[in-house]
């Protein structure tokens, strides 16, 4: 097996506590991500898919050495990212790119998109501006608008075209990795598959490697050969597209599953009895996330002594992914096979009692 | 793979090809700059300053040509004082016999570099030095910030006697003084725009596409804080003529060669027991200068001010509208006894940029059933979200609604008395928006706003208000509710704020609740914990539920009926069930084909080509057809009207002829351990 172009190694990130409202008050610190490890390979596509919160966005911007994590390395090529000091080498700048959610916010107001494109191709490339001028407009037709935008502003544009304008900025210094952070989360249907359709090509046609970090594992499942799934600091699954999205072997990627909802009532009406059955306690990640325990534990159905205790180490799934929870090796002992067997409730007073098979 | 790739370039990227097609409210930002020049000329206080300060340069320029006087020894009468209009001097002469008029005219200048030296040094400094500390933060901004307080601290008078004691006296060096204290200023106010705008994306990108930090400073957040730092630097440059003249009468700023207007003061001083003259003029010269410059700066602001909230200063209510001679369109399917009865509403918009109007919303006709959900789904630019706000009486502005009936049970509401519409619109309409968090206030507790309209609306008493607020909260499923009460908006979780929006909503009992994309901000596994409240109410309270949302997933979940909305008409009604099993009008058939679903991937992914087109260029005819598949030459003749077809209305004309692909189309979800959706029917 070759190397993977993206290795991400046992990553721990954490933000330092704020000071309170009184001088003397030290807030505890934020562990956003804990030892998280994921690979991509060359042109391939992770999903990075969580809730606000899970830590995937965190994640994201140490790849782009936006922040140092607090243990852990990061590589990607030949660049060992985690070893930069304050200045970042323009050659990783050239290699990593983004494109981030906000269509409005990630383009400058006051920069034509000439001038925004341009930009990469001035810093990395030395191009002249006749040049950069050039090939910004080769790029634009790329990601299928028209050359003769290159003098308007950012705002003249719709919240697809501005993210098809974000694509090609990102494209322009031929990257081999882009992180893609909610790209069409805030794009109508319409214009969402419009966007996926177009990142699907251009990977086809450069061979870059996408991490796309998303909420909505529906969007991810199509875009994406692997997903892993966050919750609140950890990757908790992580597996083949559609192993993970039919065969969940973590109960919250099942709560996931079933809080999408589906356009066909008769179908909804499984989904939501199934969310209803599933979601326990209150809803979404909140306070900081725990060190020595199953961040999940206090809203999972299936939650037993154990993963109140420790977190789970890495267990194989039956479909060649990896999970990380208890239920597999204690309890009801799934060993790899999907939660869903598990029938909701009914768990419950197992986990209680002592496993008796353990 | 060619078919994958020619499928893009056809259908995909076609749309992306036409030309740019803002929603009115990104447009109305398109002619920014010239709007910005439009709203300053209109402001005339702030015009009148900028004439006045024009005049001031004038004279300053050509001080030497506007007198036949020098400035310093102008008469033969060196001793005389003349009264104004004396002797030919129109404003008389000092104790030495200077003629006051030239004396004025020359003091422009000094005033005028005076206040340019003091804040071009502001300038030089303060920006560099914000930008750094803003955008380094950490140990550089905290010593950065701690200089700053200590330069401040020192008075201006004194920094400046410091100066001159080290580099000796004159104009210049005093305003180096006064420059350096202003820098301060400069400094603090870019670094508060700059911590800001660090927080943008497209710093993030800029940074990621390689661009220094020297780069990114001043190519891309230098450029976004420029409107404060102008306005700022209007204001300084007025201080900064204060200033000069307070030192010039101190004497210590110009010396008794220049004729500055503090130095005129200063010579006034020593003939002011004969007659207070002399100081008038170069006094009402430095008044109307300093308010001069403080009247451009504050209406800079207000039209830069203005740039960001979007013109919208106001709301307005739904005027009547003459029945139309027509034939009356089909009924929307429904109840016999509906909620709510809304004919023939539209709404129109001025055009940005020219005075003509554009209608945005045509013709919209609902009815919602009582105790019955109905939803109102379309893209955004579709009409969907201003034709909820108009049942609210919120229209913004310069938005004018106007319809030919609004029945709220058995209420016509279309011409009533403002007063009655409002009490009407609090007690029986609720609302809840998409943000939670910032549709409450965060200044109040959450018990306060919960709390207001039971004591606005039912007369309730401060301890039953309180009582009733807490009951509220354990019904939306808030713990702890009587902790919470005195909980602030900011100790909310998005999920938990929506709820409390819910609560006050619901305060009054209502009989209807309009959720305004009530989930759309909320993580997937709190929506639906949401949708489950929602439709729980629905049932158990018997409200109506007018549900405005993109989502076809959530409109399954909790919607009775459906109406389908594209570029400001409705396209397509008719009982959830109906429409997206077997969908009508093209449209709905492409929005249902491009939600993302739980299913096996294959192929490119559905997509409706193009974009929602701008109110501006709705055709007379179909809306749709030119992103339409199924498009044909009898779509291109006129307006198409709605009719019935099956069970639902639909607004196509080719509807019977088309075979529609409804949600069943589509693969099912199969997740092992899972129940299997039995067909249309619900599962025992």
């Amino acid at each position: 097996m070759s190397e993977p172009l993206l290795d991400i190694d046992d990553v721990t990130i954490v933000f330092p506590g704020g000071r309170g409202a009184l001088p003397w008050q030290k807030l505890p610190e934020v562990r956003a991500v804990q030892h998280v490890s994921l690979q991509i390979d060359a042109g391939d596509t992770l999903g990075l898919v969580g809730e606000s919160g899970s830590g995937k966005t965190t994640l994201g911007r140490a790849v782009l050495r936006f922040l140092r994590p607090e243990s852990g390395s990061i590589r990607l090529g030949d660049f060992d990212v985690t070893g930069f000091g304050r200045q970042v080498p323009t050659e990783y700048r050239k290699t990593v790119q983004v494109v981030f959610q906000d269509p409005v916010g990630s383009l400058n107001p006051s920069m034509v998109v000439g001038a925004i494109i341009a930009e990469p191709l001035r810093i990395h490339f030395g191009m002249d501006s006749s040049a950069a001028r050039e090939r910004a407009g080769e790029l634009l037709e790329q990601v299928g608008l028209q050359r003769h935008y290159l003098d308007r502003y950012p705002h003249e544009f719709s919240g697809g075209q501005r993210q098809r304008i974000a694509v090609a900025r990102a494209l322009a210094t031929e990257p081999d990795l882009l992180v893609l952070d909610e790209p069409v989360s805030a794009l109508d249907v319409s214009t969402q598959s419009q966007v996926i359709n177009l990142l699907e090509r251009l990977q086809r046609e450069t061979g870059a490697a996408y991490l796309l970090i998303a909420h909505d594992l529906a969007v991810v499942r199509h875009t994406c050969h692997r997903i892993a799934v966050m919750y609140h600091s950890r990757v908790v699954e992580l597996g083949e597209s559609d192993d993970i999205c039919e065969r969940p072997t973590h109960p919250y990627t099942e709560l996931l599953l079933a809080s999408i909802p589906d356009p066909d009532p008769a179908v909804q009406h499984v989904k939501s009895q199934r969310r209803r059955e599933l979601a326990q306690g209150v809803a979404g990640a909140s306070g900081r996330a725990p060190t020595g325990s199953c961040p999940f534990a206090e809203r999972c159905p299936h939650v037993m002594d154990v993963c109140r205790e420790s977190f789970p180490e890495p267990i194989p799934t039956a479909t060649g992914g990896t999970v990380w929870c208890h239920l597999h090796t204690s309890g009801p002992m799934l060993g790899g096979r999907p939660v869903s067997e598990l029938a909701a409730g009914s768990s419950m007073a197992e986990a209680s009692a002592p496993a008796a098979d353990g | 793979m060619s078919d994958a790739l020619a499928g893009l370039g056809g259908s995909a990227d076609a749309g992306a090809l036409a030309s740019p097609a803002p929603v009115p409210q990104e447009s109305a930002a398109g002619a920014t700059r010239s709007r910005f020049w439009a709203r300053l000329l209109r402001n005339k206080v702030a015009m009148a300053g900028a004439i006045y300060l024009v005049l001031v340069v004038i004279a300053a320029i050509f001080a030497p040509l506007l007198t036949s006087h020098d400035e310093t020894f102008a008469t033969r009468f060196q001793d005389i004082l003349f009264s104004p209009g004396e002797a030919g001097y129109v404003l008389g002469t000092d104790h030495v016999g200077r003629d006051i008029l030239t004396r004025i005219f020359f003091g422009a200048r000094y005033a005028l570099i005076a206040g340019a030296e003091a804040v071009l040094v502001a300038l030089v400094i303060g920006v560099p030095f914000g930008l750094a500390i803003g955008y380094f933060r950490g140990w550089a901004d905290r010593i950065g910030m701690r200089f700053v307080e200590i330069v401040v601290a020192v008075p201006a008078v004194v920094m400046a006697m410091a100066i001159i004691t080290g580099l000796g006296t004159g104009l210049t060096n005093a305003m180096l003084a006064i420059g350096l204290v202003f820098s301060m200023i400069i400094t603090r106010l870019v670094r508060a725009e700059v911590f800001a705008a660090r927080e943008e994306f497209y710093v993030d990108g800029a940074r990621a596409a390689g661009a220094s930090d020297r780069r990114v400073m001043w190519r891309h957040i230098l450029p976004n804080v420029a409107p404060p730092l102008i306005v700022q630097t209007t204001l300084l440059f007025a201080q900064a003529v204060l200033a000069e003249a307070a030192l010039s009468f101190l004497g210590i700023g110009a010396d008794a060669s220049q004729a500055s207007w503090g130095r005129m003061l200063r010579d006034a001083e020593l003939s002011i027991d004969r007659t207070i003259w002399p100081a008038i003029p170069p006094g009402i010269a430095i008044f109307l200068t300093v308010v001069a410059f403080n009247v451009f700066g504050d209406g800079l602001r207000d039209a830069f001010a203005r740039e960001a909230r979007g013109g919208r200063v106001g709301v307005g209510d739904v005027v009547p509208k003459e029945r139309s001679a027509a034939a009356a369109p089909p009924r929307p399917p429904g109840s016999d006894d509906p909620l709510l009865i809304l004919r023939g509403l539209d709404i129109v918009f001025p055009k940005p940029g020219e005075g003509t109007d554009m209608t945005v919303v045509r013709d919209v006709n609902l009815d919602i059933g009582r105790g019955e959900v109905m939803a109102l789904v379309g893209e955004s630019g579709s009409g969907k979200t201003i034709t909820g706000l108009s049942l609210m009486g919120l229209v913004p502005d310069p938005g004018q609604a106007s319809a030919e009936s609004i029945v709220l049970d058995g209420r016509e509401l279309v011409g009533m008395d403002f007063n009655d519409l409002r009490w009407i619109r609090g007690r029986e309409i609720g609302i809840i928006f998409q943000e939670p968090s910032a549709a409450l206030n965060p200044a109040y507790t959450v018990g306060r706003q919960v709390a207001e309209p039971l004591r606005v609306h039912l007369g309730m008493s401060k301890r039953e208000a309180r009582e009733r607020a807490i009951e509220l909260f354990a019904e939306v499923g808030i713990p702890d509710p009587h902790k919470r009460i005195d909980a602030f908006p900011h100790q909310f979780s998005g999920g938990m704020a929506q709820r409390v929006m819910i609560a006050m909503a619901l305060s009054c009992e209502p009989k209807l609740l309009i959720a305004d994309e009530p989930t759309t901000a909320l993580d997937v596994t709190v929506q639906g914990q949401m949708l489950d409240l929602v439709g729980e109410l629905a049932r158990s309270r018997g409200v109506s539920v007018l549900l405005i949302t993109h989502d076809l997933g959530v409109v399954a979940d909790l919607a009775d009926r459906v109406a389908v909305m594209y570029a400001g008409e409705i396209v397509e009604t008719g009982r959830l069930t109906d429409v997206f099993a077997t969908p009508r009008h093209p449209y709905t058939e492409g929005l249902i084909a491009a939600i993302p679903r739980n299913e096996p991937r294959s192929g490119d992914l559905p997509t409706i080509p193009g974009v929602v087109p701008p109110p501006w260029e709705w055709p007379d005819r179909c809306h749709f057809a030119d992103r339409c598949p199924y498009e044909a030459i009898e779509c291109r003749r006129g307006p198409v009207d709605l009719r019935q077809l099956g069970a639902s209305l639909t607004r196509c004309e080719r509807s019977h002829e088309l075979e529609l692909r409804g949600v069943q189309h589509a693969a099912v979800v199969a997740i092992a351990g899972w129940e299997q959706p039995t067909g249309e029917g619900e599962p025992a």
